[in-house]
């Protein structure tokens, strides 16, 4: 079955980055603008994640975001991680938002980061740190599954 | 020192001194504002160091730059000196920016405090076997202007080990020789703008040592032509990807391996 992941961010590079390296044989990688980004996009999408950045001192559009869509039944359920360099923020309630199925990736990162995390909140295990057996873009290979 | 440094600042005066400097210290230094730049222009560069001026507390275009270079795997472990107006960083936060060879430094408008943080991020990354670039397995350049073939023949080289970097014309590729050393360049002949002849003439001119050249083309006529020494060998079109793997491997060595 198809993994769906939905990223949303407010840089197109960035954005184009994260498909690089998440688009694999099946997994789906749909991309928005933060300025763009809807609950009914998630709706129409269903994702099986959401990847979105979060900003120090600019919390109301990701941070509105997040509480429309553990506010709704039909999107609560959704993983999501957010990417971010507030890790004071991270250390004070990440645990809490842990139990809504919200977990954090700390910026800058690489590929490989992006690719464990992604892994992680996919499985609902936060302490799975097994090794990636394969990293995209590392061996040459176009296409790998996560 | 013949490392290969890359300056992004947007203040203009502070860019061309740092790149002036280092210039003069035997440095190759490119300098560039953040609207000129993007991940392949370093790619060409393949620098040493990387230098990037941006306010560190705020999300913008030094963040972003900062984050692609680190998501992609080609940029990835180049190492990173910001330079910002923070003057206070927690040890914790250094400690986790150093583990993605990212230093971070209070900006100095004091020359030489700049360039001593400059050696001083060069000589971490040597140590820590991040080697400098006239140490480094050179990359191979591929110039070709049919994309599909570019970009086949870029993965296949990629998939054995080589870092590739491509050019999609002569004009081009004359550029990024100018601007970094190849182990290898692997030329098509038919193309607009340079074609394949064109660039042999001008790169012949250059005086810089000359990398072997691998031609790659269906003409017909090349062996009757009088090619520079270091065109080293000619593989006609089409030919098996083993063909063209034997004759890589005896001028380019793979990353690893």
């Amino acid at each position: 079955m198809t993994t769906r992941i939905m990223v949303i961010n407010n840089s197109d590079n960035i954005l184009a980055m994260f498909r690089k390296i998440l688009e694999v044989d099946d997994c789906e990688v749909f991309l928005q603008l933060f300025l763009n980004s809807d609950l009914r996009d998630v709706r129409r999408i269903k994702p099986d994640l959401i990847i979105q950045d979060y900003y120090v001192g600019r919390e109301g559009v990701g941070w509105e975001f997040l509480q429309l869509l553990k506010m709704e039944d039909s999107t609560a359920a959704v993983p999501v991680l957010i990417c971010t360099t507030a890790i004071k923020l991270v250390q004070g309630i990440g645990a809490y938002l842990a139990t809504k199925q919200v977990t954090f990736l700390r910026k800058p990162f690489e590929s490989h980061d992006l690719v464990t995390a992604v892994r992680s909140a996919l499985q609902g295990d936060e302490e799975d740190s097994s090794p990636i057996p394969h990293l995209p873009g590392s061996d040459g290979t176009a296409k790998k599954k996560i | 020192m013949e490392a290969c440094i890359v300056v992004i600042d947007n203040d203009d005066s502070m860019r061309v001194l740092v790149t002036s400097s280092l210039k003069e210290e035997g440095c190759r230094a490119f300098g560039y504002d953040y609207a000129h730049i993007d991940l392949a222009a370093v790619d060409q560069h393949q620098p040493d160091l990387i230098i990037l001026d941006f306010d560190f507390e705020n999300a913008g275009t030094g963040w972003e730059f900062l984050q692609l270079l680190k998501m992609d795997d080609a940029t990835a472990k180049i190492p990173i000196l910001v330079t910002t107006s923070i003057s206070l960083l927690s040890a914790e936060i250094r400690d986790y920016l150093l583990t993605l060879h990212i230093s971070v430094v209070h900006k100095s408008y004091d020359l030489k405090t700049y360039m001593m943080f400059i050696h001083k991020t060069l000589a971490e990354a040597s140590q820590s076997g991040l080697l400098l670039s006239g140490d480094r397995t050179l990359p191979i350049l591929v110039v070709d202007d049919t994309e599909d073939m570019r970009e086949a023949t870029t993965a296949i080289l990629r998939f054995e080990g080589y870092r590739v970097v491509t050019a999609n014309n002569g004009l081009v590729a004359l550029d990024t020789v100018s601007r970094a050393d190849y182990c290898l360049i692997l030329l098509d002949i038919g193309m607009p703008i340079m074609n394949g002849y064109e660039f042999l003439s001008a790169y012949e001119r250059q005086l810089r040592p000359h990398s072997p050249v691998i031609i790659l083309s269906a003409e017909h006529d090349i062996r009757s032509r009088v090619l520079p020494s270091f065109v080293v060998e000619l593989l006609p079109k089409p030919f098996h990807i083993s063909q063209l793997l034997k004759q890589v491997r005896k001028y380019a060595e793979p990353v690893e391996g």
